[in-house]
């Protein structure tokens, strides 16, 4: 299907997710063109629905040293601001806190809210902003809207086929971005309240499921017209885009977005390498050599898959279940075989 | 105030056309492959002008080929306006702009509120220091991403004036302030969404294979989901997922301090109010709430 891919296609940028020094030295060794991290908001850090304190740089100090780092390797810093809605009370530490990351050096900031843009317009803050995934860019109509309203790149919602995606392209101006790695969410990222990590009912029954996941993948009991047990009805998450790189590649998105801000550092470093070779393949026209590297990976053969235990299950489950990104949209069927009639 | 029936299809009008209410929004607010035809949306036009009740048109968020499909509708309902069309896309947004007929009015998916999560309260722990920490919480947590004048501009330069939000009555004394700041308030009674998928979780459970051609069971019928260790219940209705409050007497009273635009009552599965009889006794329950306030 792909075997007409063709060296010299734009290739876009790697983008991958830091919580920390060391990890931004990790994922910028591996090969990552530019990295996004959030910072903590000194007066907020007590409002926490979707994600540790853990998943953010603590400190703007130490914000500075992975901008000076990652500047001296020619590598951008853009920093997301953390919270999907703004409100008065938020105001003052929201502008101290685009403050001080802007005097560390950022390159740009990831704007998920209308309000947040109107004061970073306000202070006249002179770096590309973001539209993040906030805003659930789902067309081109939207994109547009954006770009007027001053953001220079917009990050996709992930619910979205390669097509939609590649018409987008077509009709933007400004650069479109994708995810293409890790926390494929279930729903839409913008209009999804299920996470709440401080409910600790929450917490345990994650717990209890070993695993990292969000509260989609939690089994439910059915009841209705038909009824089931413990069905994962909400689970349709993604995970994976190493199969649709090249068609990826051909919408022409400028940037590649590995997603994992609370991951550790030796985590993503690996999964940033694994797609920095596989798209420096592309860039070189070695499209033989990326299908026997995807082949590997998918068998678990790989040796960076190899040498991580967990790297190597995840991957292979993931790929048994079909986890990949902009796949059609009933494609995934997790649930469907329990249930009964009443 | 004017009382809004809520459908997605011909189904249930007659009895919608014979109840007390003022105004019937037609159209579908969560899935994109529930907009209606163009002639059926003519139709529903029709009948429901021809008696005399208001109508607006709601929409939910777009992919390319929908916003294309949409499109065509606004052409057709721009000769026919002014008429209020509730976006929950930003695309629409910027296309309403070339319609000097229609009316931008926001919907819910497009304001985003904390407390729609549906596991209760906030955070827990006895000690000061976590009670002064929550205390602060509190203060966004019932907050919308609307309580800030900036974010209100935004949206008036792009002639928005009517915003759809939930029955959350935590979030009550914070809707004053939008209002305050110039928007018409419609909320929306029983269902607050709590999430929503393009990759329908009822179509997937149920085995529909492509959305184009999806049989649509949730018009019949939604799922309760149910975990008793976590002490909450959802409802699962096509391609979202919520949780449910009942408007209450008390309730509907604490919500008359703030200047109520649109009740707007869904005709669905979930809610199952199904009948004329029905329709008005809600009807009933709201109009007396607002006497006795």
């Amino acid at each position: 299907m792909n075997s007409r891919f063709n060296s010299g296609e734009k290739m876009p940028r790697l983008l991958s997710p830091v919580n920390s020094f060391d990890g931004a030295v990790e994922v910028i060794k591996a090969g990552a063109d530019e990295i996004y991290c959030g910072v903590t908001i000194p007066g907020l850090k007590d409002f926490i629905l979707y994600r540790s304190r853990a998943c953010e740089i603590p400190t703007y100090e130490e914000l500075g040293r992975v901008v000076r780092f990652a500047h001296k390797h020619n590598v951008r810093v853009l920093a997301t601001m953390n919270i999907p809605f703004f409100t008065k009370t938020m105001e003052g530490h929201i502008r101290n806190h685009i403050r001080s990351c802007l005097n560390e050096g950022l390159d740009a900031l990831i704007v998920g809210n209308m309000g947040v843009l109107s004061i970073i317009k306000e202070m006249q803050v002179d770096v590309p902003l973001f539209a993040s995934t906030f805003f659930t860019s789902m067309n081109y109509e939207t994109v547009k809207l954006l770009e007027k309203a001053g953001f220079s790149g917009v990050v996709l919602e992930r619910h979205l086929t390669i097509d939609e995606i590649s018409e987008i392209v077509q009709h933007a101006k400004i650069d479109i971005e994708v995810f293409i790695h890790n926390g494929g969410c279930s729903n839409i990222n913008g209009t999804c309240y299920l996470l709440h990590i401080l409910y600790p009912r929450l917490a345990k029954a994650l717990r209890d499921l070993i695993s990292v996941n969000p509260p989609c993948t939690l089994p439910f009991d059915l009841d209705g017209e038909r009824i089931g047990y413990g069905m994962t009805a909400l689970d349709a998450f993604a995970f994976c885009s190493i199969c649709q790189l090249p068609e990826l590649i051909r919408t022409g998105v400028s940037g590649f977005k590995i997603v994992g801000r609370c991951l550790l550092g030796e985590y993503i470093a690996k999964v940033t390498k694994i797609y920095r070779e596989l798209i420096d393949l592309l860039r070189d026209g070695s499209y033989e050599d990326f299908q026997k590297r995807v082949e590997l990976i998918k068998a678990g053969r790989d040796p960076l898959i190899a040498s991580d235990p967990l790297l190597r299950l995840t991957q292979k489950v993931l790929c048994e279940q079909k986890r990949c990104y902009y796949r059609p949209l009933f494609s995934l069927r997790t649930a469907r075989v329990n249930i009964v009639k009443h | 105030m004017i009382i809004s029936i809520q459908i997605e299809n011909l189904n249930s009008l007659k009895e919608v056309l014979n109840s007390e209410c003022d105004r019937v929004r037609f159209g579908s607010e969560f899935c994109e492959f529930k907009i209606p035809s163009l002639n059926l949306l003519k139709k529903a036009y029709k009948l429901i002008t021809d008696r005399g009740k208001e109508f607006a048109y709601i929409t939910p968020k777009l992919s390319n080929i929908s916003i294309r499909k949409v499109k065509q509708h606004l052409d057709f309902l721009n000769e026919n306006g002014p008429i209020n069309i509730i976006f929950n896309d930003l695309g629409l947004l910027q296309l309403l702009q070339k319609y000097p007929n229609l009316k931008p009015h926001m919907g819910r998916q497009l304001v985003y509120i904390p407390a729609r999560c549906p596991w209760p309260e906030i955070t827990v722990g006895g000690s000061i220091s976590r009670w002064m920490a929550r205390r602060r919480v509190e203060k966004i947590f019932y907050q919308t991403s609307l309580n800030h004048e900036l974010t209100i501009q935004f949206f008036r330069n792009y002639k928005v004036e009517n915003v759809d939000l939930d029955w959350i009555p935590k979030c009550f004394p914070h809707y004053d302030y939008i209002v305050r700041n110039g928007f018409n308030l419609s909320l929306h009674l029983y269902l607050i969404p709590v999430t929503l998928t393009r990759k329908c979780h009822m179509a997937r459970l149920l085995g529909e294979k492509e959305p184009e051609k999806c049989s649509r069971p949730c018009e019949t019928y939604g799922f309760v989901l149910k975990r008793k260790d976590l002490g909450i219940e959802l409802f699962l209705w096509g391609n979202v997922v919520f949780k449910m409050i009942e408007p209450a007497e008390k309730e509907l009273k604490e919500a008359f301090k703030i200047k109520i635009s649109e009740f707007v009552i869904p005709l669905n599965p979930l809610t199952k109010i199904k009948n004329e009889k029905e329709i008005n006794n809600i009807i009933q329950l709201i109009r007396s709430s607002k006497s006795k306030k």
